[in-house]
């Protein structure tokens, strides 16, 4: 519940930001906020149940050309095409959800990163239909209480819904079920001995991870008004994987945190210099080599978080 | 017919260049259980020193030389640098060599820039002869031949010489093959270092076929990758087989169904995966 | 075979039957038969390699019999996941120890009592929510003596509270049957007393089935006993009786 409340905290500080800041930043900072809300529901794949994806931007990629191939396609309004879009990038996890948790370690990565570029090979040759590398431009937003036409209005659509969903996310891992993705992570045996159907607790946590890419995924393609194969391209994945790793698996805001970083990073660099990926190259290597626990770890009461959580408790 | 005999052939040229690096791959792969990910990487810089050997000196078997060397002393020195996160765990491994990855593909951007190019084939295999009534471009064709035989002789290193079974007790039984007095950390440095030279030399070969280009090293990678899990990890033969069955796919699929070929390769390689998880050749490695 | 007669006459909780499992050339048990008793203490002796593992693996699921039935409470377990005969009334041990190593102790407890409180698919609120299941956990650390180091993470526990907190993540799954693989493996003598201790203070309605090697806990805790050897079942009966067989103390406490 605490945490909970900290989320809101947050949220409300980061509302004030319009007022502080350009609107150049607060697109930024939109962005950022869409990949770190990304990036801490892969924590729940990478960090709980510690499940390699390298594939996981297709969810994300796929509602937003769910949407976007909705409504120039096929004519559906906007809302409801959300709503295809994401039916879309669920349907896409259930179906590649329950094959890919059979494989374990570098075996699922793989396989991940099968699904991922079958999904994205479509987007780029498939040209008659999705318009092939050159993406669907044009896509309106919708019409919500407030204008989200304008950046402002944009911004705190996508801070209401990344509060909400950064809520449920919270709620989930420290349900039974959250908790059952870190049994799932040390010891299948263990886990089928005490009543844990293996298979099912990584399917939930492949589908929940993509089912939250797929909502940030519809609040990307309407920040950008266009959607192209780069949202569901591996390189997204990896620096997805990147995140969770940097940020540090399991404790969700370290995620969120080293996902937004890096789109800022990210955006900052691009301006001045060609030599992003190198940058981005870097970062893998020295956090892999220096900060093998992630930024979560520099807080030491951090590893202590379950234990705080059941404290009240058992000393009652 | 004609079409098809012409497909095949293409087929096999990208099986043949695809064996030459996933063998390193796979043979690492199997050995140190390292996924390299910067093994793609590796084969374009193998191309790019090529491609500037050839271009100052004429010469295809210098570049070729130049390329593999280069490579093979690159990876060395990743191997080595790395030693520890390389043999940790999967994370790490992933994050590490593709964060590899992006910083050489970004430095030789800076130092070949970003155009495509191409290496000369060499000039005694400049001709194109006819095959089953199609006019083929000889070197391709020396490229297959050169992939059958390299096949042929690598195992016959791997299962018939000492020095194979060498490296293969190190596969089955790291901890066993050193308290029989193997140097383990040699075999691997060793391994690493040839497999990452073999992608560079390819990467030589390629140049005149392929081109040399910025993004070739993911493509390239991905490919290898494919073939590595749909022939087993650890495989030799694997990776000959799966070579040559991604390279008639991959040819065959954008030949025919340009549309979707990314689908028609993908899809064969998940359902192998389902069907034998382990890929055609794979066995259960121990930890 | 004399005590078989008698139990065959009326049902017994657990029961096998013909029980045979094949790796590869190696017949690793071959036609085994058991029955036991609600309420029984009841052995499972033989050397190393006997397959007395390979039994457990089969009764919870672990492994598949190429023939042979298994039957809990009259009702066949045969083709059923392990995590469906949990449900059924089945639990564990593992003679390596297997617990979660970066979770608490308590949590290691959650994780199964959660699951036989019905509530491990909740995933809108907090797992340490459910007051009748953190009680219930509570309770099975105040019972093992483990409560003091319920907050702490399991790899910091010593081996011996690292094997009883084994034997309290399979009680907390309330099972009807409770299959211990060698408890006391690897203790030291005063270690192994507490576990054995332990079990003796068990419910008497809970079923038990242990496979130890130490004689002295073998006798000490069971009331009935089967030995296996080389995959057969070479003698069933009477604690009494078994220490007395003539092919046991030949094979296997090495009597000529």
């Amino acid at each position: 519940m605490k945490r909970v409340l900290i989320v809101i905290a947050v949220g409300f500080l980061l509302a004030v930001l319009p007022f502080i800041v350009s609107g150049y930043w607060l697109g930024l900072i939109t962005q950022a906020v869409i990949l770190g809300g990304f990036a801490m529901g892969l924590d729940l794949l990478v960090g709980f149940a510690r499940m390699p994806s390298i594939g996981h931007s297709t969810f994300f990629g796929l509602s937003g050309y769910g949407v976007a191939l909705a409504v120039t396609r096929f004519d559906v309004a906007i809302w409801p095409a959300v709503g295809i879009g994401l039916l879309l990038s669920l349907i896409a996890a259930l179906l590649f959800g329950p094959l890919a948790v059979r494989m374990r370690g570098l075996a699922f990565l793989t396989i991940t990163l099968a699904f991922g570029q079958l999904t994205w090979g479509l987007t780029t040759r498939w040209s008659s239909f999705t318009n092939g590398e050159n993406g669907i431009p044009g896509i309106s937003r919708p019409s919500f209480l407030w204008d989200i036409e304008t950046v402002v209005g944009y911004f705190y659509f996508t801070l209401l819904i990344a509060i909400a969903i950064s809520i449920f996310i919270i709620i989930f891992a420290e349900s039974p079920v959250g908790i059952s993705l870190l049994g799932v992570r040390n010891s299948d045996t263990r886990m089928s001995a005490l009543g844990y159907n293996i298979h099912s607790r990584r399917t939930i946590a492949f589908v929940v991870a993509a089912a939250v890419g797929a909502m940030y995924g519809i609040l990307n393609v309407f920040y950008n008004k266009f959607i192209g194969p780069g949202s569901l391209s591996w390189q997204l994945s990896a620096q997805m994987l990147l995140s969770v790793v940097v940020g540090g698996p399991v404790s969700l805001w370290g995620p969120f945190l080293a996902g937004s970083g890096i789109v800022i990073l990210k955006t900052m660099l691009i301006g001045t210099t060609q030599r992003w990926p190198m940058v981005l190259g870097l970062l893998y290597v020295v956090s892999v080599v220096f900060l093998p626990g992630g930024i979560a770890s520099l807080l030491p009461k951090v590893r202590a978080r379950f234990e705080k959580m059941f404290r009240g408790r058992v000393t009652e | 017919m004609r079409f098809w005999i012409f497909q095949l052939l293409n087929g096999l040229t990208t099986g043949a260049l695809l064996f030459f690096v996933a063998s390193g791959l796979t043979v690492v792969f199997g050995l140190m259980r390292i996924l390299n990910l910067s093994h793609g990487a590796l084969f374009l810089l193998g191309g790019y020193v090529g491609l500037s050997v050839q271009h100052f000196t004429g010469n295809f078997f210098l570049a070729a030389l130049a390329g593999a060397a280069t490579s093979g002393l690159m990876g060395l020195l990743l191997q080595q640098t790395f030693t520890r996160t390389l043999l940790g765990s999967t994370f790490n491994q992933v994050l590490l060599t593709l964060g590899i990855a992006f910083i050489l593909n970004n430095g030789m951007l800076a130092i070949w820039g970003g155009l495509p190019q191409k290496l000369k084939t060499p000039d005694f295999l400049s001709e194109s002869i006819s095959v089953f009534g199609v006019t083929y471009p000889s070197y391709r064709l020396f490229l297959i031949v050169l992939a059958f035989a390299a096949g042929l002789a690598l195992w016959v290193f791997w299962e018939r010489s000492t020095l194979g079974a060498v490296v293969r007790s190190c596969v089955d039984d790291r901890e066993m093959a050193a308290a029989m007095g193997i140097r383990v950390d040699l075999v691997f440095a060793s391994v690493f270092a040839i497999g990452a030279s073999m992608a560079g030399l390819t990467g030589v070969l390629g140049g005149p076929v392929l081109g040399v280009y910025i993004g070739l090293d993911f493509e390239v990678l991905l490919l290898a990758v494919v073939v590595v899990v749909i022939g087993g990890i650890g495989s030799l033969n694997g990776a000959f087989v799966g070579s040559m069955m991604v390279g008639l796919i991959d040819t065959f699929g954008k030949a025919s169904f340009p549309e979707i070929s990314y689908f028609t390769l993908f899809a064969p390689v998940i359902l192998i995966l389902l069907l034998r998880p382990l890929g055609l050749f794979g066995r259960i490695l121990p930890e | 075979m004399i005590a078989n007669a008698h139990q065959s006459e009326h049902v017994s909780l657990l029961s096998i039957r013909d029980i045979s499992v094949q790796f590869g050339g190696l017949l690793a048990l071959n036609a085994v038969n058991l029955d036991v008793n609600a309420g029984a203490r009841y052995g499972i002796l033989g050397p190393n390699g006997a397959g007395k593992t390979t039994l457990f693996n089969a009764i919870s699921g672990f492994v598949d019999p190429s023939k042979g039935e298994i039957k809990l409470n009259s009702k066949k377990l045969d083709g059923l996941p392990s995590h469906e005969r949990v449900l059924r009334g089945l639990s564990r041990t593992f003679q390596i120890t297997t617990l979660f190593p970066e979770l608490s102790v308590l949590e290691n407890v959650l994780m199964a009592a959660q699951v036989d409180a019905g509530k491990h698919q909740v995933f809108w609120r907090a797992a340490n929510s459910h007051k009748e299941v953190m009680q219930r956990v509570e309770a099975q650390l105040v019972d093992l003596n483990l409560s003091r180091l319920a907050l702490s993470t399991v790899s910091a526990l010593s081996y011996g509270e690292q094997r009883l907190l084994e034997i309290a993540v399979a009680l907390a799954s309330k099972p009807s049957v409770l299959l211990l693989d060698e408890p006391t493996a690897g203790l030291s003598a005063a270690e192994m007393r507490s576990v054995v201790d332990l079990i003796l203070k068990l419910p008497q309605d809970l079923t038990i089935v242990l496979i130890e090697h130490d004689l002295d806990v073998v006798f000490d805790v069971s009331e009935e006993l089967s030995v296996l050897h080389f995959g057969n079942m070479i003698a069933q009966g009477p604690a009494s009786q078994i220490r007395e067989d003539p092919l046991v103390r030949e094979v296997y406490l090495g009597e000529a």
